[in-house]
């Protein structure tokens, strides 16, 4: 029997992982990105854009993203899992050539973040300066993870 | 009975992690995709990777990790650069870039890190790649950055 801190008492164990299957437009100064399609969420705690926290806990989060740019222009592009609306963890961040008409960056990151129950939780992606549009491709088949949001607790408080 | 901690005590866990003890020379650049070979076990508690493939012993949610540095001694034409991973069936694209003609003073390059969460049936496989194209067969994978390849159970399926 299973008495103290035991994983196996905490079933369902709060966890989800959502693709999106459309394309996404991201214009200036960004936006959180949409995920309509679940692989799965233990506590039904996923909608639209955003996971609100079950159980207060220690949570790995991570996002695998394909953006295309569509457009000319210099600007700042980052990816981050943003809590509450406020708090960012930067996945990437970086500048794009204002010369570079046209290109492409995938974004595979992670991190382990400290969250209580009725957190929000979404994936950000920000772009300024330079009017550039940002493609989010969506999944082009069942094979692909991308765009991929997931997140697993792994540690009560 | 487990009285604390419980899931220290679910041994074996399924957790494997490697390396190279030897860099891999001239894998890709000409659209080759190679599958990334790890020869050098830190420690695989079941047995369950044998160098370049990860067979998942059970059913449930794995943290698949790694590291890939790839180097190019000498400049060349544009080259579009591809690291991705297959868990499953499934693709996790972990980096895909194009680097051009003039952009290869820095001879490392895509020393990407990554952390993924996959699913995985009991007995299906997770291998790692690299492609690059564009070029002639000259990339490298580096011993000295160190590519790692690895994986850990996090929990079974409710």
């Amino acid at each position: 029997m299973a008495t103290n801190n035991s994983i196996n008492l905490q079933k369902p164990i709060p966890r989800f992982a959502v693709v999106n299957n459309a394309d996404q437009t991201i214009t200036r100064m960004g936006g959180y990105l949409s995920f309509a399609n679940k692989i799965f969420d233990t506590t039904s705690s996923f909608s639209g854009t955003t996971y609100t926290v079950p159980t207060s806990g220690v949570y790995l989060l991570g996002a695998i993203l394909n953006i295309d740019y569509t457009t000319l222009g210099a600007g700042d592009l980052s990816v981050s899992i943003s809590v509450n609306s406020s708090y960012s963890y930067v996945l990437i961040s970086q500048k794009l050539d204002a010369t570079d008409v046209s290109g492409y960056c995938i974004v595979c990151g992670s991190t382990v973040v400290k969250l209580q129950a009725a957190d929000t939780v979404q994936c950000y992606i920000g772009i300024d300066e330079g009017g550039r549009v940002l493609n989010i491709v969506g999944a082009t088949s069942s094979g692909i993870r991308a765009p991929y949001f997931w997140g697993h607790l792994i540690a009560e408080i | 009975m487990a009285t604390n901690n419980s899931i220290n005590l679910q041994k074996p866990i399924t957790a494997f992690q490697a390396g190279n003890t030897a860099s891999q020379t001239s894998v890709t650049g000409d659209g080759t995709i190679y599958t990334v070979s790890c020869n050098n076990e830190i420690y695989d508690n079941d047995n369950s990777f044998d160098g370049t493939t990860f067979t998942a012993p059970s059913e449930g949610l794995y943290v698949i990790f790694g590291k890939m540095p790839m180097y190019r001694a000498t400049a060349a034409a544009i080259a579009d650069n591809k690291i991705y991973l297959i868990a499953d069936g499934i693709t996790y694209i972990i980096s895909e870039n194009q680097v051009l003609t003039g952009e290869w003073n820095a001879f490392f390059y895509a020393p990407k890190s990554f952390t993924i969460l996959c699913y995985m049936t009991a007995s299906s496989t997770a291998k790692f790649y690299i492609q690059s194209s564009g070029g002639t067969k000259d990339i490298d994978i580096y011993i000295s950055s160190k590519n790692l390849f690895g994986a850990y159970k996090l929990t079974g399926i409710d």
